[in-house]
């Protein structure tokens, strides 16, 4: 197993890890870290992609960078909801008392 | 194909809207006049590009000139330019309407005798003129990236442009400021940023087994036998592409999130948002992976698309409010859309299937937003949108 294969698969790794926790965390920036974490993750498998000939392909450093600033202005605006969400009902996380009627 | 004079027609399709945001945002007071402008200004390319589409075919424009493999070109063909039709049509209508809306004049003879709404349950009273300094901007803005999903042809450029459109969706849903709305909206952006990601894998992995991202040179390098990672990553974009467009059972976000924006807000969403993933997916699996796309998954699609009819239709029936009632009708509509996948494979009616298929997109484009917008009015003539009281109260303010 190379070195690049290694990067390649921890970065699926860290997708699963984020995905879990995504699913099975209530806290709201518990959950917006899963996402980054798993954004981490897709960035990582980018790169392992880029190091896998002798020159570095260039396209997916310009596809990590651009998701590195979509990814800080999804945090900024989940951030900035997770804490109006915390003014407004008292604690930060979705509970599924969400009934469509309440 | 490449021709000097298109080039107005498909960069002001993305640059009006977007110069429009920027100035709704710089002078708020401004911004009503400005949206109205932005949507009758962008007739004139709309319709540029279609007499240049009917006369010469496909148009491309490449970005800052540079050449496809290193460039990123933006295309439109006969889809594309039908939907962003529907976009400018729709999309100028609940324009108008949100003047009024939003400046706090109803449309109607009646409506503004009535006593204000008395139930502060959308926390309506004193959010007027935030819903207001935030509307235009972010609807502009979701314009643009609208009408960008639809003319890119570049795997990573339509990631960029689907989380655009997913984030100021979310913030125009957080518009209404109320504890079940921004609820919603949370939910809303933590599927849509999910959604996003699973895209991007797939994005990722597409790069990875094929060196491309350009749709045409996708659709060229998939022509040959199928390599394992092809499945993978169409599975992955289908899947976040799935979680954007609400089909059951990945719908659970839609019905709140809809229900509790803003009436033009709501309407945006319904009649456009969703459209835009689904027109991903129809490039995706009949045009770029038709040669990956089994008929297996395609009858998948279409069994999840009639569940979803039949879920959505009851789940609607049931609903104590009448814009859930529209916003799971939404869901029902959505599954009628996915029908078109298995039917389309079929020998027989593959090209009536389609015809049916987009007619369908458009009709549920221009009766959903105006679901929304009556639905909207009869709120504020009511104060509230409970079925049970709304026959009572709307015979009185006749």
């Amino acid at each position: 197993m190379t070195a690049t294969t290694l990067y390649a698969l921890a970065g699926i790794a860290l997708f699963g890890l984020g995905l879990h926790a995504l699913i099975v965390r209530a806290h709201l920036v518990a959950r917006i870290l899963a996402l980054n974490v798993m954004g981490a993750g897709v960035f990582m498998f980018l790169i392992a992609v880029a190091a896998r000939n002798e020159t570095p392909d260039p396209v997916p450093h310009a596809l990590v960078l651009t998701g590195i600033v979509v990814a800080v202005s999804a945090t900024a605006l989940a951030l900035v909801l997770a804490l109006r969400v915390q003014a407004v009902r008292g604690r930060a996380g979705l509970a599924e008392e969400e009934s469509p009627d309440a | 194909m490449t021709d000097g004079a298109d080039t107005p027609s498909l960069v002001c399709l993305i640059a009006l809207p977007l110069a429009g945001a920027v100035a709704a945002f710089l002078w708020p007071r401004r911004a009503p006049a400005v949206g109205l402008g932005v949507a009758g200004l962008l007739w004139i390319p709309v319709l540029g590009l279609l007499i240049r589409l009917v006369s010469q075919g496909e148009q491309q424009y490449e970005l800052g000139g540079w050449a496809v493999p290193l460039g990123i070109a933006l295309r439109a063909d006969g889809l594309s330019v039908f939907l962003v039709l529907m976009v400018t049509l729709v999309g100028g209508a609940v324009s108008g309407y949100a003047t009024g809306y939003f400046g706090g004049v109803c449309w109607g003879s009646s409506f503004s005798s009535l006593p204000p709404a008395e139930d502060g349950e959308d926390g309506r009273d004193g959010g007027q003129a935030h819903e207001r300094a935030g509307f235009w901007p972010l609807w502009l803005f979701l314009w643009a990236a609208l009408n960008a999903l639809l003319l890119s042809r570049d795997l990573f450029n339509l990631y960029v442009t689907l989380e655009l459109l997913g984030l100021s969706a979310v913030a125009l849903v957080a518009l209404a400021d109320a504890p079940v709305a921004l609820g919603a909206a949370m939910r809303y952006l933590l599927v849509s940023l999910l959604g996003s990601l699973a895209f991007l894998l797939g994005v990722a992995l597409v790069y990875a087994g094929y060196g491309t991202l350009d749709l045409p040179m996708l659709k060229a390098a998939l022509g040959g036998p199928v390599a394992p990672v092809g499945p993978v990553a169409l599975g992955l974009m289908t899947a976040g592409l799935l979680m954007k467009t609400a089909l059951f059972p990945l719908h659970f976000w839609l019905p709140p999130a809809h229900a509790n924006a803003p009436a033009p807000v709501s309407a945006l969403l319904s009649a456009l948002v969703v459209k835009a993933s689904f027109y991903l997916l129809l490039r995706l699996w009949f045009e770029v992976f038709a040669g990956v796309a089994t008929s297996g998954a395609m009858r998948f699609l279409g069994v999840l698309g009639a569940v979803a009819v039949l879920w959505g239709s009851y789940q609607a029936l049931r609903q104590p409010r009448l814009k859930l009632l529209v916003a799971y009708s939404t869901v029902a509509q959505l599954g009628y859309l996915f029908l078109l996948f298995p039917l389309s494979s079929a020998a027989a009616g593959g090209f009536t299937a389609w015809a049916g298929g987009l007619y369908f997109v458009l009709a549920h484009a221009c009766a959903k937003a105006v679901m929304f917008l009556s639905a909207g009015s009869l709120m504020r003539a009511a104060g509230h949108d409970r079925l049970a009281d709304l026959g009572r109260r709307c015979a009185r303010c006749r």
